[in-house]
């Protein structure tokens, strides 16, 4: 319970899911381009602001499902930012990361993992990269 | 189309006894009565507690008891049922309930670990892997659908009267294990499930084959173990008569 203090006067969580899922439908779906992928950057933020306000109606420590909808969607918007971010740094299209405005591979510039990490007080996702060791399977162009 | 669900409540916190809380839902005839419990719980009541996970019949948590008979939520559509729309959700019969619709499964894992549901072989591990014959694998294959969802245990009236019989899944995992000729701990298994705890508290009832969301025929595998037990028995007895008629 202490992760969601009674001050917490705000909407339920499932309005935000309902949103969360559509934005991410809309715009980080099969087909991703700069547009579609900073518009939902844009309201997810909005999003996360909103659930900074997020109520629990259910204050018992018995299998508390409204507790764990808070939760889980506490993360699931730190999940759907830190995907956006990804596909937005990445501008080219590998495997299933198809970008309209940059659909040839580029192992020049992108042939390396895309990593967040979300250490710092504020929780916002800090950028790096991690090599990529080539084992059996090297990377080919997607041609079907 | 509008939907009434009748929804088993129990919170131990506030509660003194159990009581039925009704909601209207607006669902499709193809809805699962898994989405129905998600709308209510969004829609009309967050605090409403149930079990579901994968939502597809694969995890095997939210099988519940859906107007007297026990399904998972996620398999059961608003258009299965002929009761003019509308529902009533119990938990699972025979377990105690912890709140609302989820129940307490320790029983049930406990029986399930007392089978010891894993491989006995002391051989080292071949360099690739264990090799199994296709015929046995088509044999114990549907108690390898098995997705421990508890209904066919919930469901048993054995289960119900002898609290330490292993129940229909514990016994079908056994039933895997011991006609598995990779396992070598067959006689140990055998042996431990020659009682009325074990295979023989089976009286054929079918309820369990019955309830499987997976149609796993639980019955005829239970019985499959009967008659190995039945077999060894015969060939013990009759290795004791020639022993005997050697020594006369
Ligand atoms: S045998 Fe069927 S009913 Fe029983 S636990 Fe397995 S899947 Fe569920």
């Amino acid at each position: 319970m202490e992760v969601c203090p009674n001050t917490r006067t705000g909407e339920n969580p499932n309005g935000i899911l309902g949103q969360l899922q559509q934005i991410m439908m809309d715009n980080v779906s099969v087909f991703r381009n700069a547009d579609g992928l900073n518009n939902a950057l844009k309201k997810i933020a909005e999003l996360k602001d909103r659930y900074k306000k997020v109520k629990v109606v259910d204050k018992g420590n018995c299998f508390n499902r409204n507790l764990l909808d808070v939760l889980e969607l506490g993360h699931m918007l730190e999940l759907a930012e830190v995907i956006t971010l990804g596909a937005l740094k990445r501008e080219e299209s590998r495997g299933a990361h198809y970008r309209e405005d940059f659909s040839k591979r580029d192992d020049e510039k992108f042939l390396h993992h895309t990593l967040f990490r979300c250490s710092g007080k504020d929780r916002e996702p800090e950028y790096f990269t991690k090599s990529v060791s080539i084992t059996r399977f090297e990377p080919k162009e997607r041609k079907y | 189309m509008k939907c009434k669900f009748i929804i088993y409540r129990f919170d131990p916190a506030k509660d003194t006894a159990p009581h039925f809380d009704e909601y209207e839902v607006e669902a499709e005839p193809s809805d699962k009565i898994l989405d129905c419990l998600n709308k209510i719980r969004w829609e009309h009541d967050p605090t409403l507690a149930y079990r579901f996970s994968c939502a597809h019949g694969i995890c095997g948590s939210d099988a519940l008891m859906i107007n007297g008979r026990v399904e998972l939520a996620c398999q059961k559509l608003v258009m299965d049922f002929k009761t003019a729309n509308n529902f009533v959700i119990e938990p699972l019969p025979f377990f105690n309930v912890v709140k609302d619709l989820v129940v307490d499964l320790k029983p049930f894992f406990n029986k399930h670990r007392r089978i010891k549901p894993y491989l006995i072989n002391p051989d080292a591990p071949p360099d690739k892997e264990r090799l199994q014959d296709r015929q046995i694998q088509e044999f114990i294959e549907p108690a390898l659908r098995c997705i421990l969802c508890a209904s066919c245990t919930a469901s048993c009236p054995i289960n119900r009267v002898n609290e330490n019989y292993a129940g229909p899944a514990a016994l079908l995992r056994a039933f895997r294990y011991v006609f598995d000729p990779r396992d070598t701990a067959t006689d140990e298994r055998i042996e431990s499930l020659n009682s009325e705890d074990g295979a023989w508290g089976c009286r054929t009832m079918w309820w369990c084959t019955d309830v499987c969301p997976k149609g796993i025929p639980v019955t005829k595998c239970i019985g499959q173990i009967k008659r190995l037990i039945k077999e060894k028995d015969k060939l013990k007895n009759a290795l004791g008569e020639y022993m005997e008629d050697k020594n006369v």
